[in-house]
């Protein structure tokens, strides 16, 4: 034992250098923070999420109601880590549904609406007319609505999302909702959200290992 | 947020970014999809955490004390590169893709629904390999039986707490009761993985391995199995509206056959392994062992 006590002393400086390494190593999150290891590229980034559009729905009959969308809401759901050099590739409607829930007043029975997306003076036709729907009691079931998605409505959204989501654009703009309710006359009191889920791909460039990324880009 | 992809890839593979760069990459994924995406992770995690584990032979002259440091890179199998994938509601009609995972293609892939909606399947990184540095210390021999350790932690600062590894390992010599043409040792190697609340990662190896001694050291050929958990617990949508997701990985290779040398020289040992089934891998290490013939 006393050998190796003996021996251990004399290679303190190995020792130093061996747990030096280890410590450097993890304090610049390992050997890739090397410039010579690293380097900018490109990568391309998926972000997900929904744009939820609520209306509180108070009538004896027909409504229009709106539900306003402004960049921050967008940038918010989308934009929020995507930096000011990156590229927006692409943005897809994964889907839309919607749901209904009722308040302790409402009397009526059945409902229906279509949606148009609104900016400026341009209407578009976003969701077709969904028919009539049974007003739940409280909180209703969600409804897949993509078989109503009107493609010209989507191509306006998917613009316009990319337009906030990349601060191209500063405005806002409306989803309507415009519809029936039965009885004719009867007090309908009701809570609709209409879900629409986005993906964004957007492009960025980064500071990574060598051998990963895309191509290189200017950091 | 998803902050997985983050820890996986600043701290486990790992590369120099910062935190919300990567929350977005299975940020499109569930349970299901996401498990497929990561589990490329998980295996070549164990292949590198486990290649070369085994890096100092107990000595035959009694008490020895061993520190060193390993090096081991697990490199991708083709098939590592793509999962299939399913659709999520709201798309529709329900879809299935060969979508890459996380060490695929950096390209997306993109499926077509009704109606102008569309379903995006996020790239990966195209990465070749897996790379770990690990100190180790070994102390044995006692009654052919000696103990290893690895042991790595530190702050990884923002929020994500603090990533801890720990490794503890017995190895026993089964030829101190029977002849045989080789040595013959048993294994048993416990490895953990934390970081902060969201990554607990559970590594075993049971191990039966073969050696022999040369003139200026020894080589060996080793089979192991090697299962593990690691769990990954995120927020999709960084409130407290959804439950957190959680998804746990499980081996889909857990067969290791690993073959290696060492280099005596004096008080220290160069060393190398070879994992010869899929996820490969390879080691290198140096060790200063100090046991009463140096």
């Amino acid at each position: 034992m006393k050998n190796i006590a003996d021996k251990m002393k004399n290679l303190n400086i190995l020792y130093i250098v061996f747990i030096s390494l280890i410590l450097s190593s993890c304090e610049c999150h390992f050997i890739y923070s090397d410039p010579d290891l690293c380097e900018w590229q490109t990568v391309e980034y998926t972000v997900t999420d929904d744009l939820i559009f609520t209306y509180e729905i108070n009538t004896n009959g027909n409504f229009l109601e709106a539900h306003r969308i402004d960049s921050d809401d967008v940038f918010d759901a989308f934009g929020e880590s995507v930096s000011d050099e990156a590229e927006i590739k692409k943005i897809e409607l994964v889907g839309a549904s919607f749901a209904y829930s009722s308040y302790s007043d409402n009397e009526a029975e059945k409902i229906s609406f279509q949606a148009f997306v609104a900016e400026n003076d341009l209407e578009l036709l976003l969701m077709n007319e969904t028919g009539e729907f049974d007003i739940p009691d409280g909180l209703g079931e969600s409804f897949a609505a993509n078989a109503l998605l009107n493609t010209v409505g989507v191509t306006k959204m998917k613009e316009l999302v990319r337009d906030y989501a990349g601060l191209l654009n500063f405005g806002s703009f409306d989803v309507l909702a415009l519809g029936t309710t039965l009885p004719q006359g009867k007090l309908c009191h009701v809570q609709l959200d209409i879900a629409m889920r986005f993906t964004m791909v957007y492009e960025d460039c980064r500071w990574l290992p060598l051998g990963m990324g895309d191509e290189t880009c200017e950091g | 947020m998803n902050r997985i992809t983050l820890i996986i890839l600043t701290i486990l593979l790992p590369i120099c970014l910062r935190a919300q760069e990567l929350q977005n990459f299975i940020g499109a994924y569930d349970n299901d999809n996401a498990q497929g995406y990561l589990q490329p992770v998980g295996d070549l995690l164990s292949s590198a955490l486990f290649t070369g584990v085994w890096n100092t032979t107990p000595g035959d002259s009694g008490f020895h004390i061993g520190i060193g440091l390993s090096v081991s890179a697990a490199y991708v199998v083709e098939n590592q590169r793509t999962f299939t994938g399913m659709t999520q509601f709201p798309f529709t009609p329900e879809q299935s893709a060969e979508a890459p995972t996380i060490v695929g293609a950096t390209e997306n892939v993109t499926v077509e629904g009704v109606n102008g909606t569309g379903y995006v399947f996020p790239g990966g990184f195209h990465l070749s390999y897996l790379p770990i540095v690990v100190p180790e210390i070994s102390i044995g021999s006692f009654y052919g039986t000696d103990i290893h350790f690895r042991f790595l932690g530190f702050e990884l600062g923002d929020d994500f707490g603090k990533f801890r590894q720990l490794g503890i390992g017995v190895q026993h010599k089964l030829t101190q009761y029977f002849d045989f043409w080789s040595d013959v040792y048993a294994g048993y190697y416990y490895q953990s993985l934390d970081i902060g609340d969201e990554v607990s990662g559970q590594f075993h190896q049971i191990s039966v391995r073969a050696e022999k001694s040369a003139d200026r050291g020894r080589y060996y050929l080793m089979a192991a199995y090697q299962p593990f958990n690691i769990n990954f617990t995120y927020d999709e949508d960084d409130d407290e509206i959804n439950d957190p997701v959680s998804v746990d990985l499980t081996a889909d290779y857990p067969i290791h056959v690993e073959l290696g040398g060492e280099l005596k020289l004096s008080f220290f040992r160069l060393r190398a392994g070879v994992r010869a089934t899929p996820p490969f891998g390879i080691n290198g290490g140096i060790n200063f062992v100090f046991d009463e013939n140096n």
